[in-house]
């Protein structure tokens, strides 16, 4: 597990509809910082924490992921390549022998906690 | 209000707030961790529910081989019943920490985990900026 330098979040509410939306581009664009948005301001003093997004997480929203939607994968946890299918019971137990991340990709649709 | 953790969700499925925690089993007693292995599961961030929820698959990397051998429970949402086993207390890496959470299964292959408040919740100090799809998080003082 990996871990990034350690960023001290301020959480605030966004003001100005017209900044609701922010696109992934827009905010590592913003440096982390906006005028409406969330503050990160880096604070050496305390040790490594996580900031990045999990590579898992990345590749799930990826177009890759589309073709996968309803099946268990196999992903690289260190860079989230995908590494195959993993919906049979030998498959899945393979690949965490190889230690993979196994994922479900879910199909579209609203759902519910339970 | 300060948090050491931001994950974004804007890319998730319908924006859900996922992220990535590995879990491990412990000793109820000892606290010592049993188990070389960790499972690592993509899990939605969910205020609304009770325990955290795994899916069955889960369990033998976290040897468990048989999940019927647990205690059978029903849990109850807006879609229904489920019939769900446990509990079994694993470790759950958030925010730099292992944290103790119990944990139920359930058999559905089709649904990812859901982390609910016992322990995790009680570990931690979240805030949703859903509007930006963030996530903020950081420990609570003392755990």
């Amino acid at each position: 597990m990996s871990e990034p330098a350690r960023y001290v979040y301020e959480a605030s509410i966004p003001s100005d509809p017209g900044q609701g939306q922010s696109t992934e581009a827009e905010y590592e664009a913003s440096g982390r910082s906006t005028a409406s948005g969330p503050v990160a301001v880096p604070d050496p003093a305390q040790p490594d924490q996580s900031v990045e997004s999990d590579p898992e997480l990345v590749w799930l929203a990826s177009d890759q992921a589309k073709q996968f939607e309803g099946h268990w994968v196999a992903l690289n946890p260190d860079t989230g390549e995908f590494l195959g299918l993993a919906d049979s019971t030998p498959d899945f137990r393979r690949w965490q022998q190889e230690a993979a991340t196994l994922v479900f990709v879910e199909p579209p649709g609203y759902r519910t906690g339970t | 209000m300060s948090f050491s953790y931001l994950r974004r969700y804007e890319l998730t499925q319908r924006h859900r707030p996922q992220i990535m925690v590995d879990f491990r089993r412990h000793d109820p007693e000892s606290g010592r961790a049993v188990s070389p292995m960790t499972a690592r599961a993509n899990v939605v961030v969910d205020s609304g529910t009770d325990v955290t929820l795994l899916p069955e698959r889960y369990a033998g990397g976290l040897g468990i081989d048989d999940i019927t051998a647990l205690d059978e429970e029903p849990i109850f949402g807006i879609s229904g019943e489920i019939t769900c086993y446990g509990r079994v207390h694993l470790d759950a890496y958030l925010c730099g920490n292992w944290v103790d959470v119990p944990v139920y299964f359930y058999r559905s292959d089709k649904r990812v985990g859901l982390l609910g408040r016992a322990g995790a919740f009680d570990a931690l100090q979240i805030a949703f900026v859903n509007r930006r799809w963030l996530l903020y998080l950081s420990p609570v003082s003392g755990t």
